[in-house]
C-alpha cells in the first residue's frame, strides 16, 4: 500500500518534470541536490523579502527537509538554513544542477 | 558623548556582543527625536564615554516590516557617530549585502566579523586584511560569546570616530546600471536644496523607489528618478529595485570570492541533532518530549522549593506574631503584610525562576524557529502565519515582549491575530497560578490538562478569528539559525530583567495590595466590591470573596493568586474551595483581560480600537469557558 503510494508519487514528480523544460517548482526538487533559482512568481514584497535572504534568480539552493501535512521546506541558501512555506516554494521555479 | 550603534542581520550575535560590553546595566527607552524603544547602555572604554545602542536585527535597509523601519529611521536620524556592522562570518556573502548598503551612508563605520569559530568549522578561511582593503573599512575578527576580539573592536571604533571616513569606493555595477546611478547622482547634485544624506545613498534609494525617502524629495527629482527606473526596467526586464538588489548581491559575492575561500567543513554533531529535531516523525515526538520535560521540570523544582520555603516562613511568622492579638488591627496589618511578602517568596518565585530559565534556554539554544517550522503546516491550515509561533511561544514567558515580537510579521492582520493569541497563552505569572494552585493542590495532571485545554482554545480561537478577518497569508520565510551553546550570562540577564521587574514592581504592589485587602476586610469594606461582582462570581460558582481578587488580577496576574489566599484567609486553598471552583477560577484567570502592562504594549502596537476588541474578546471568552467548565465539572465530578 505504502509502496504503491510512493511509486505513484515518483510518477507524478517525473511527469511534472517534463513540463517546464528542466525547470520545476522548488517543492518538487529532490532532497539534498543543488538547484538554481530560475524564476520567482510572487508579488514584489515577497520577492524583496526572499532576495534579502539570498533567494533570487541565479542563486543556488538545496532542499534539506520537508515538514509533513503541507508544512514548510527547510532549505539551504548561501550557507544559511531557511524555512519556506509550502505554498511559497511552489512559486519558486528551479533548475536541477548537474 | 559618542553614540555607537550595533547593527547586523538577525542571529549574527549582535546582542551577545552588546551584553559582553554593556553587561547588566542596559536599559530600554525612548530616544529624543525618535519614537522607538531601543536597548542602550552607557559604557566607558579607554576613558571615553560611549552610548552603545543595540538596533534590532535587519536583513537590509529596505524596510519590509516595522522592525526594519525602526532601524532605518534611527540610522538616518543624524544622531549616530559610529556604526558597528556585526556580521556572522560563516554567512559572509549574504551579510556583506547589508554592509554595502550601510557603507553608502558615509558614516564612520567598523565591520565586526563575529562567529569566526563557526566560519572555521564550515571550512571557510577569510583574509581579513584583504576584506578591509576591498571595503575601505576597518574589519575586526571577534568571537563575541568568548569576548575574543572585543577590545580591539572598540579600539577601532574610537579610532574611526576620530577620523572622518574615506569616501566609499563605488560599487562595481554593471555598466548600464552604473550609468543610471551616475545620472541620478548628477540630478541630485544640481537639485535644491542640498539633501542632508549622502547623494550615492539617496540615488540608490530613489532608484529602489524607497517608500520613506522618495516622498520627502523635490518633485522634479522624483520625476527624474521615475524616468530612470523605467529605463532600468525596460533594459533588464524586472523592476528597478530588483536590478539594484541583484547588483548588490553580485558585488557581495565578488567581495566574498576575493576575500575568502571555502574548504571542507568539519563534522558537526549539530547537523545530526537537527536532522532528528526537524524529522517529519521524530521531530514531533521530540517536541512533545521537550515540552513535557519543561513542564515537569518547572513543576518538580517549584513544588519542592515551595513546600520548604512555605513551612519555614510559617514557623517564622508564628514566632514573630506571638506578641500580636488575633482579631486586632495590628494583627490584621501584620498578617496581611507578611502574607504579601511570603507569597512572593514562597509561592511565586519558586515557579517563576525555573520557568524563566527554561524559556530562556529554549530561546537561546535556537529551538523556537524549529518549533515554528514543525507547526507551520498546522497553523497554515487554520489561516495563520507560521512565524506567529515565535510570539505565541514567547507569550508563555511574558505577554509584553510577545506583543513586541509580532513586529516581524509583515501584515497588520497577522500581527493582530498573533497578539491576541499570544496574550491568551498563559504567561509566566499565570503559569505560576496554574502551578501553585492547580498542580500543587489537585496534582500535576490537572495542571497539564489546563495547559493542553488552553492550547486547544488558542488554536480554535486562531481558526475562528482567521475566518473573521480573511486574508491570504503570505508563506513563511524564516531563518533557522544554528544551535548555539546557551551562554549562562545572557540567560541570567534575561531572567534577571524579568525577575527585577517582579521584585521591584510586582512584589511591592503585592504587599501593598495584600495590606489594602487585609484592612478592607478588617473594616468590612470589600463587601461592596464583592457585591458588585456577585453576578460574575455567582455565574462562575465561586465564593463571593473572590470578586476583589479578580480586579487585582488585572493590575498584575500574579496578584490574583495571592489575593485569593488573602481573601479566603488561608493559604490552604483546597480546604475552602472545591476542585471545580479551583479549576474554574484558574480557567477564568488564564483567559480574562490581559494585565495592564500588556494592555499598554498592545495599544502601542495595534492602536486603541483593536486593543479594545482584543480585551473584549478575552473577557467574553474567559466568562464563557469558565461557565461551561463549571457546569461540566459539577456534572462530571459529582
Amino acid at each position: 500500500m505504502l509502496l504503491a503510494r510512493l511509486k505513484w508519487r515518483v510518477l507524478l514528480t517525473t511527469s511534472k518534470d517534463s513540463v517546464g523544460e528542466g525547470s520545476r517548482s522548488l517543492d518538487l526538487a529532490p532532497k539534498g541536490k543543488q538547484v538554481e533559482v530560475v524564476q520567482i512568481e510572487e508579488n514584489r514584497d515577497t520577492r524583496r523579502q526572499l532576495a534579502q535572504l539570498g533567494i533570487l534568480p541565479g542563486t543556488v539552493l538545496c532542499v534539506r527537509q520537508s515538514a509533513p501535512l503541507g508544512g514548510p521546506l527547510l532549505i539551504e541558501a548561501q550557507g544559511a538554513v531557511l524555512a519556506l512555506g509550502r505554498a511559497l516554494s511552489r512559486k519558486i521555479q528551479v533548475r536541477l544542477l548537474p | 558623548m559618542l553614540r555607537v550603534v550595533l547593527i547586523g542581520q538577525p542571529n549574527c550575535g549582535k546582542s551577545t556582543l552588546f551584553n559582553a560590553v554593556a553587561g547588566y546595566r542596559s536599559t530600554t527607552g525612548n530616544f529624543s527625536g525618535t519614537t522607538v524603544r531601543l536597548t542602550w547602555s552607557r559604557v566607558r572604554i579607554n576613558g571615553t564615554q560611549l552610548e552603545l545602542v543595540d538596533l534590532p536585527g535587519v536583513y537590509s535597509l529596505t524596510a519590509n516590516n516595522p522592525t526594519e523601519t525602526t532601524a532605518k529611521k534611527f540610522l538616518l536620524s543624524g544622531t549616530v557617530d559610529v556604526i558597528v556592522n556585526v556580521l556572522d562570518a560563516s554567512l559572509l556573502s549574504r551579510s556583506l549585502e547589508l554592509t554595502l548598503e550601510l557603507r553608502e551612508l558615509g558614516l564612520p563605520m567598523v565591520v565586526c566579523l563575529n562567529m569566526m569559530d563557526e566560519a572555521q568549522r564550515k571550512g571557510m578561511s577569510i583574509v581579513t586584511s584583504k576584506l578591509s582593503e576591498l571595503l575601505a573599512l576597518p574589519v575586526v575578527e571577534t568571537i563575541a560569546y568568548r569576548g575574543l576580539g572585543v577590545p580591539e573592536l572598540f579600539r577601532q571604533v574610537l579610532q574611526a570616530a576620530r577620523h572622518s571616513p574615506p569616501p566609499a569606493p563605488s560599487l562595481q555595477w554593471h555598466q548600464d546600471v552604473a550609468k543610471v546611478v551616475q545620472q541620478m547622482e548628477l540630478c541630485l547634485d544640481n537639485g535644491q536644496p542640498k539633501p542632508l544624506l549622502p547623494r550615492s545613498f539617496l540615488a540608490i534609494k530613489l532608484l529602489e523607489a524607497d517608500k520613506e525617502i522618495s516622498p520627502a524629495l523635490d518633485p522634479q527629482i522624483r520625476a527624474v528618478a521615475s524616468a530612470l527606473r523605467k529605463e532600468l526596467e525596460q533594459t533588464h526586464g524586472r523592476t528597478a529595485e530588483e536590478v539594484i538588489m541583484a547588483e548588490r548581491h553580485n558585488c557581495a559575492m565578488q567581495l566574498f570570492e576575493q576575500a575568502a575561500t571555502v574548504g571542507h567543513p568539519q563534522r558537526d554533531i549539530r547537523t545530526a541533532i537537527d536532522r532528528l529535531l526537524t524529522h517529519p516523525v521524530w521531530g514531533y515526538a521530540m517536541l512533545v518530549l521537550v515540552l513535557a520535560g519543561f513542564f515537569w521540570g518547572v513543576f518538580g523544582l517549584g513544588a519542592t522549593i515551595e513546600q520548604v520555603v512555605q513551612n519555614r516562613l510559617e514557623t517564622l511568622f508564628a514566632q514573630w506574631g506571638r506578641t500580636l492579638v488575633p482579631g486586632s488591627l495590628s494583627y490584621a496589618l501584620a498578617r496581611s503584610f507578611w502574607d504579601g511578602l511570603a507569597g512572593g517568596a514562597a509561592v511565586l518565585l519558586p515557579y517563576l525562576v525555573p520557568f524563566l530559565f527554561g524559556l530562556a534556554l529554549l530561546e537561546d539554544v535556537g529551538y523556537l524557529p524549529r518549533v515554528a517550522y514543525l507547526l507551520d503546516g498546522l497553523l497554515h491550515r487554520i489561516g495563520l502565519h507560521g512565524t506567529s509561533v515565535v510570539p505565541i511561544v514567547l507569550g508563555y514567558g511574558c505577554s509584553v515582549p510577545a506583543c513586541l515580537a509580532t513586529r516581524v510579521l509583515p501584515s497588520r492582520r497577522d500581527r493582530f491575530l498573533a497578539t491576541i493569541l499570544a496574550t491568551l497563552v498563559p504567561c509566566s505569572a499565570r503559569s505560576t497560578v496554574i502551578f501553585a494552585l492547580v498542580a500543587f493542590y489537585l496534582g500535576p495532571g490537572w495542571a497539564l490538562g489546563i495547559f493542553v485545554f488552553n492550547a486547544l482554545v488558542v488554536f480554535l480561537s486562531g481558526w475562528w478569528l482567521a475566518r473573521l478577518w480573511p486574508e491570504v497569508s503570505p508563506g513563511m520565510v524564516l531563518e533557522v539559525p544554528r544551535y548555539q551553546w546557551p551562554s549562562l550570562r545572557v540567560m541570567s540577564k534575561k531572567v534577571w530583567l524579568r525577575l527585577r521587574e517582579f521584585i521591584l514592581v510586582s512584589w511591592p504592589i503585592l504587599v501593598a495590595g495584600s495590606v489594602v485587602l487585609g484592612l478592607a476586610e478588617f473594616w468590612h469594606l470589600d463587601r461592596g466590591l464583592n457585591a458588585a461582582l456577585a453576578p460574575l462570581t455567582g455565574l462562575l460558582g465561586l465564593p463571593a470573596a473572590v470578586g476583589t481578587t479578580l480586579i487585582f488580577g488585572i493590575l498584575r496576574k500574579e496578584l490574583s493568586l495571592l489575593m485569593l489566599m488573602q481573601a479566603l484567609g488561608t493559604s490552604a486553598v483546597n480546604t475552602v474551595m472545591t476542585t471545580t471552583q479551583i479549576l474554574v477560577f484558574t480557567i477564568f484567570v488564564t483567559f480574562y483581560i490581559p494585565c495592564l502592562a500588556t494592555i499598554v504594549a498592545m495599544s502601542r502596537e495595534l492602536g486603541r480600537r483593536l486593543t479594545t476588541a482584543a480585551i473584549g474578546y478575552s473577557f467574553v471568552l474567559a466568562t464563557l469557558l469558565a461557565t461551561a467548565a463549571r457546569f461540566l465539572l459539577e456534572y462530571l465530578l459529582n
